[in-house]
């Protein structure tokens, strides 16, 4: 139980004050890595692979770390740390809600919407330069780009059908 | 405050179900971050079934950026907030935290079975193929409606934030703060009446 308070502590020091998935990371490493010998830094990457190896956010790594630190009520405390600080939005978006029209807070969601639309594109390239290294890998982003543009087709059919072909063709050997 | 309740009056309110399939389909089942799964949800929330309007999801959206910890369950949470109030919003949490979470503990249970599997490596590589179209398809989505109604201010921001962050080195979050506030300083003209 006391690992589990500790835990929940540690996690939840980190993700309040940090505002994306792996901010967290360097506060979460100084404890449970170098400071309480928790976990190793092996184990640290493994969580971090794992996130951005499975759907959903990269944030969701501290449930993995948790579960590395103490089984599933460690993996608890990494859930709860992730998830709540998501609630703090309500308070935002009910102060500025009302005020969503004012010229000022319009544009300022805009100005904010354009930044992260710019700062995608950013974090766009590391992972294609990653992703991206075969032929095959190239043709799918290119045919599953207007797919997704036209929003035709289920983004849950496009991911299947990418991870199907390129199953498919290593079954074969000729990716 | 918004009162989620009144604007739930002016449209069908979603049922709680509702919420919760939508967001644990949706929010569970996208690899490429917070963003590229947010746009996923656009089309549902926004497209499909008209639970937000394309300025409640922009709201949503932006200060969900703004918010401590991880930003798709911030903007989950808002939307579904916006949608049911707070039972809406706690069930929207739930749903996009809980699959994936326990996704992630039984990945790290398999790791060692998983990561020495050349087929779901394969199969992996082609969803991080597709994951990259949908980031950069999520960009164009979330920019296009501003980069239409505000050129000019497009124009500025987006190479501004790209400098920030590639020549300054600066963090998400402040990028998006200073982008904030270029947005209060830089305000948008009012909207003209409504033709009758």
């Amino acid at each position: 139980m006391i690992r589990f308070l500790l835990l929940l502590w540690i996690f939840a020091k980190s993700t309040f004050t940090s505002f994306a998935g792996l901010a967290s990371l360097p506060e979460i490493r100084a404890e449970l890595v170098e400071h309480r010998h928790w976990i190793t830094d092996d184990q640290l990457d493994q969580s971090i692979v794992i996130s951005r190896t499975t759907p959903g956010p990269v944030g969701v790594y501290v449930v993995s770390v948790g579960y590395m630190a103490d089984g599933v009520p460690g993996a608890a405390a990494g859930w709860l740390a992730m998830a709540a600080p998501a609630l703090a939005v309500i308070l935002l978006v009910g102060s500025l809600g009302k005020r969503a029209q004012h010229p000022r807070v319009r544009s300022m969601l805009q100005c904010v919407v354009i930044a992260s639309a710019a700062l995608l594109v950013l974090a766009a390239v590391p992972i294609g330069r990653q992703a991206l290294d075969s032929p095959l890998a190239i043709a799918i982003a290119a045919v599953a780009l207007p797919m997704l543009l036209s929003k035709r087709i289920d983004t849950l059919w496009i991911l299947g059908g990418a991870a199907a072909v390129s199953f498919g063709a290593a079954l074969l050997g000729v990716a | 405050m918004v009162d989620p309740a009144g604007r739930a009056g002016q449209r069908p309110a979603p049922s709680l179900a509702a919420i919760a399939r939508v967001f644990a389909r949706h929010a569970n089942s996208t690899f490429g971050g917070g963003s590229a799964t947010i746009a996923v949800l656009r089309r549902h929330l926004v497209d499909r079934r008209a639970w937000l309007d394309a300025a409640e999801f922009d709201l949503g959206y932006a200060l969900s950026r703004l918010t401590p910890g991880t930003n798709l369950l911030a903007f989950c949470t808002a939307a579904g907030w916006t949608a049911r109030g707070w039972p809406g919003a706690l069930i929207a949490l739930l749903a996009a935290s809980l699959p994936c979470s326990i996704l992630a503990v039984a990945a790290t249970v398999f790791y060692g079975e998983l990561h020495a599997s050349a087929l779901f490596a394969a199969a992996l590589r082609g969803a991080l193929a597709a994951a990259v179209a949908i980031m950069l398809s999520t960009a164009w989505v979330f920019a296009e409606p501003h980069a239409r109604s505000a050129p000019r201010k497009a124009l500025a921001v987006a190479p501004a934030a790209a400098a920030l962050s590639l020549g300054f080195h600066r963090s998400p979050v402040e990028i998006l703060l200073l982008a904030a506030l270029a947005g209060v300083a830089w305000p948008v003209p009012p909207r003209s009446p409504e033709p009758r």
